[in-house]
C-alpha cells in the first residue's frame, strides 16, 4: 500500500517517508510537493467554515496557510498522524481567521499573555514530566510553534529587566524592599506607616497593594481578582509606590 | 550577481545583524531571531507566526538561489514594523519564487520586494 493511502494508524506506525525527508531536508521542492498532495485537506477544512460561496477564495487561502505550518511544525515518529495534526493547525488557523467574529480559542493572543501562559505550562508539565520540559512539549501543549515559545521567553526575559514584573521570581523591588516582603510580618510601626500611606491612594489601588502585600498574590493572581491585566496591575502597583513615596517624603510624622 | 538591497534605512545603532551559512537548516535561527525581534514589540501571536513564516520562506529562497557561501540577514523595527532583509554574500542563481511562495507572502506580509540574491520584508504588527 503505498504511504499516501495508508490509514492514520498505519501512517503513526510508518509515517510517508517524503515527510521523513521534509523534516530532515527542509527542501522547498518537496514541501511544495506535500502541499500539493494534501491540498484537499486543507480544502475539506475550509469547506467547513465555509458560508457562502465568496468565503471559498480566502477560507482556502487561510487553509493553506495552515498547512504549511503544519509542515512546517510536524514531527514524524512522534506517534501523531500527519493529517491528524496537519487538521488540528488548519482547524485552529480557520478559527484564528474567524476568532475576530466571537470564535474563542484557548491560545493567548499576545506574546506577553504567552510568556504567563507558557510559565505556567511549565510548572503543570514539570509536575507530569518530574523534569523541565523542552521548548517542544511546551509549545505542543500550548498549540503554538516552537519560534513563538522561545519569542515568548525572550520577550519575558526583556521585559523582566528593570521591570515590576517579576512575580514567577517574587523577588522585592527598591519600593517593595522599602516597605517589606509581601506577607512579611514587619515592625509595628513599619505597618502602621503603610497603613497610613495606603490611605492616600484610591479604593482600587489599595485593595491591589493589600492583596500583594497581606495575602501575598501574585500581580497575576491579583489581576484575575480585580479583572486586569497583570500588566496593568504591575503599572499600578508602581503608580501607587511612587504615590506612597511622595506622600512619605511628605509626611511630617513618618512612625520611624 | 548579486544584488544588495537598497540603502538600509534603518536606526544602525539597534539592527541586528547575522550570517549563516547558505544551508536550509540554519534558516529556523533568522525566524527565531526576526520572532524574537518582534516579540519584543509585544504584539499578537498571530503577527509572530505571520512573520516567521515569510522569513522562512525568503530566507529558503535565498539559500536555495545561493551558490554556496552565505546569507547576511538585517533585521531592525521602526514604531510597530518589523523590518528583515537578507542577501547572498557570493554567487547565486536568480531567485524565482514559485505560485505558493507568492500565495504564503502575499497572505503573511505587508510588502516584500525579491531581486536577485536579496530580498526585503515588512511586517506591521497590529495592536495588542
Amino acid at each position: 500500500m503505498p504511504p499516501e493511502r495508508q490509514s492514520a494508524d498505519d501512517a503513526e506506525r510508518e509515517p510517508d517517508p517524503r515527510l521523513v525527508e521534509f523534516a530532515r531536508t527542509r527542501d522547498r521542492a518537496l514541501r511544495n510537493e506535500l502541499v500539493e498532495d494534501h491540498i484537499g485537506l486543507a480544502h475539506h477544512f475550509a469547506n467547513r467554515y465555509r458560508r457562502s460561496f465568496s468565503d471559498d477564495d480566502d477560507l482556502r487561502q487561510v487553509a493553506l496557510i495552515g498547512l504549511v505550518k503544519a509542515l512546517d511544525r510536524f514531527e514524524p515518529g512522534r506517534g501523531v498522524a500527519f493529517s491528524t495534526f496537519a487538521g488540528r493547525t488548519i482547524d485552529g488557523e480557520l478559527k484564528r481567521h474567524f476568532r475576530d467574529q466571537s470564535w474563542t480559542l484557548r491560545v493567548p493572543r499576545s506574546v506577553k499573555d504567552l510568556h504567563v501562559a507558557v510559565r505556567r505550562a511549565s510548572e503543570e508539565l514539570e509536575q507530569q514530566l518530574s523534569r523541565s520540559p523542552t521548548v517542544r512539549e511546551l509549545a505542543d501543549h500550548l498549540g503554538v510553534s516552537v519560534d513563538a515559545v522561545v519569542g515568548a521567553i525572550g520577550a519575558s526575559a526583556a521585559r523582566r529587566t528593570g521591570s515590576l514584573d517579576r512575580s514567577e521570581e517574587d523577588r522585592p523591588n527598591d519600593h517593595e524592599a522599602a516597605l517589606g516582603r509581601p506577607g512579611g510580618t514587619g515592625a509595628v510601626e513599619d505597618r502602621d506607616q503603610v497603613e497610613r500611606l495606603l490611605a492616600t491612594l484610591d479604593p482600587r489601588e489599595q485593595e491591589i497593594i493589600r492583596l500583594r502585600f497581606y495575602d501575598q498574590m501574585s500581580q497575576e493572581q491579583i489581576a484575575e481578582r480585580v479583572g486586569l491585566s497583570q500588566m496593568h496591575v504591575s503599572r499600578l502597583l508602581r503608580r501607587s509606590f511612587d504615590a506612597m513615596r511622595t506622600a512619605e517624603q511628605a509626611d511630617p510624622d513618618p512612625g520611624r | 550577481m548579486t544584488q544588495e538591497p537598497s540603502t538600509h534605512d534603518g536606526p544602525l545603532s539597534e539592527t541586528v545583524r547575522m550570517e549563516i551559512p547558505a544551508q536550509l537548516r540554519f534558516v529556523s535561527l533568522v525566524r527565531v531571531a526576526a520572532a524574537s525581534l518582534a516579540a519584543d514589540l509585544d504584539p499578537i501571536i498571530d503577527d509572530v507566526e505571520d512573520l516567521r513564516v515569510a522569513v522562512n520562506e525568503l530566507a529558503g529562497l535565498l539559500v536555495e538561489a545561493s551558490d554556496g557561501a552565505t546569507i547576511a540577514v538585517q533585521m531592525w523595527t521602526d514604531e510597530r514594523t518589523v523590518h528583515v532583509s537578507g542577501r547572498c554574500n557570493g554567487p547565486s542563481s536568480p531567485v524565482a519564487p514559485d505560485q505558493l511562495t507568492e500565495r504564503i507572502l502575499a497572505a503573511t506580509v505587508d510588502s516584500y520586494l525579491i531581486s536577485d540574491g536579496s530580498f526585503r520584508v515588512h511586517k506591521r504588527l497590529g495592536a495588542d
